[in-house]
């Protein structure tokens, strides 16, 4: 568990599946929904916490982020962090948009470049950007990330296309945005 | 080079094996991610199965057949979606000498296959950096160069960049219209 002054991140839990579940929405075109061959995938309560219950799923790579009050307002996913990899995709997915914008962003994002580039020394991370996610856009440009380019009529949902954007940011980008490392909880259980 | 493709036989399982000691071919089928030699024999059992004529299957392999010298490629459509009429399809060239037209009629076959009996409406390719026979085979058929995936790939443990293209049904036909197909060398067999 990582205290922050604005935020608490810890592994998400089998009992996060509510919270988790209302993230998929799909009404908000996101790329956090793309599943496997980026369709819009939108599971249910019970699988998500099914999968929530995989600690070999979850386990360093699934987080919850809860704000002050201890309500979980958004995760963020480290996909494909596996140790013959040399990057992951990260998604960091809020309720409210307006969250991206907040001190409590800057400090997952923190957390985000301390497990990718230091815990698990990768070389990049990536992101995804449906065209209609512009909050989350604007988060990642301001934090160094650089768009690879944008893939055409890439996913089609709510009765139209969406182009789909990557983002990457290499290690010494990374590095250099680290700020003083976040107080770990002594009972850590991230 | 007159090219055939169609789906892997039993028949093909030697030249296969023969395939997995070239790098390129085991990138090809399993990405940057080396596997065990007892995960490739299964994997390979599975892609003769040929499962592209079951409709749930997101995934599907091709024999590229010279009509002089047998199989010298591999083809694939990978991550099919039927929700967004969409896959990504990919080449693998085994030690061809004229790569260029080999490319320009393995890729055209697939993305013909891909539009004209998937009914898709957008195709994907991701190609390494280095491979210029492959760009210039995907931008002839109108794709675009979408994407430079930087470091993305890794080459003998140095990260290399990976090319992303794409091409809409539309772009396609543009294309296909403005060339004479009176002289198309390849094509995908009945069945597939």
């Amino acid at each position: 568990m990582i205290t922050g002054e604005h935020a608490v991140i810890r592994s998400a839990e089998p009992d996060d599946a509510f919270a988790l579940w209302q993230l998929y929405d799909p009404g908000v075109p996101r790329a956090f929904l793309l599943g496997p061959s980026r369709e819009v995938m939108i599971p249910t309560i019970d699988e998500v916490r099914e999968m929530l219950g995989r600690r070999d799923i979850v386990m360093g790579t699934f987080f919850a982020v809860e704000d002050k009050t201890g309500e979980v307002c958004g995760c963020c996913v480290l996909r494909g962090s596996k140790s013959e990899s040399d990057y992951a995709e990260i998604v960091l997915v809020f309720g409210n948009d307006e969250h991206y914008a907040s001190n409590l962003a800057e400090e997952v994002f923190q957390f985000i470049l301390r497990t990718a580039f230091i815990d698990k020394k990768m070389n990049k991370l990536q992101s995804h950007c449906i065209s209609s996610e512009r909050a989350y856009r604007a988060f990642l440009a301001a934090r160094g990330f650089e768009s690879d380019g944008v893939q055409r009529d890439m996913v089609y949902t709510k009765g139209q296309y969406f182009n789909l954007e990557s983002l990457t940011l290499f290690r010494e980008e990374g590095l250099k945005r680290l700020k003083e490392p976040l107080h770990e909880a002594e009972a850590s259980t991230a | 080079m007159k090219l055939k493709l169609r789906r892997p036989e039993r028949r093909d399982l030697d030249v296969i094996v023969d395939w997995l000691g070239d790098p390129a071919f085991r990138r090809f089928l399993y990405g940057d991610n080396e596997r065990i030699k007892q995960q490739m024999g299964s994997h390979i059992l599975a892609l003769l199965g040929g499962a592209m004529s079951m409709p749930s299957s997101t995934a599907g392999h091709f024999v590229c057949a010279a009509e002089d010298r047998g199989p010298v490629g591999l083809a694939s459509v990978q991550d099919l979606s039927w929700r967004n009429r969409s896959c990504a399809v990919s080449v693998y060239a085994a030690g061809v000498v004229e790569s260029e037209r080999f490319y320009q009629s393995a890729f055209r076959a697939m993305v013909e296959y891909c539009f004209d009996e998937l009914n898709l409406h957008r195709v994907s390719a991701r190609v390494d950096s280095t491979n210029d026979a492959a760009h210039k085979a995907l931008e002839g058929l109108g794709a675009r160069r979408e994407a430079v995936l930087r470091g993305h790939g890794l080459r003998d443990g140095s990260p290399c960049d990976v090319y992303g293209y794409g091409i809409l049904r539309a772009e396609f036909d543009a294309a296909r219209g403005q060339t004479d197909d009176s002289n198309a060398t390849a094509g995908v067999a009945h069945g597939a």
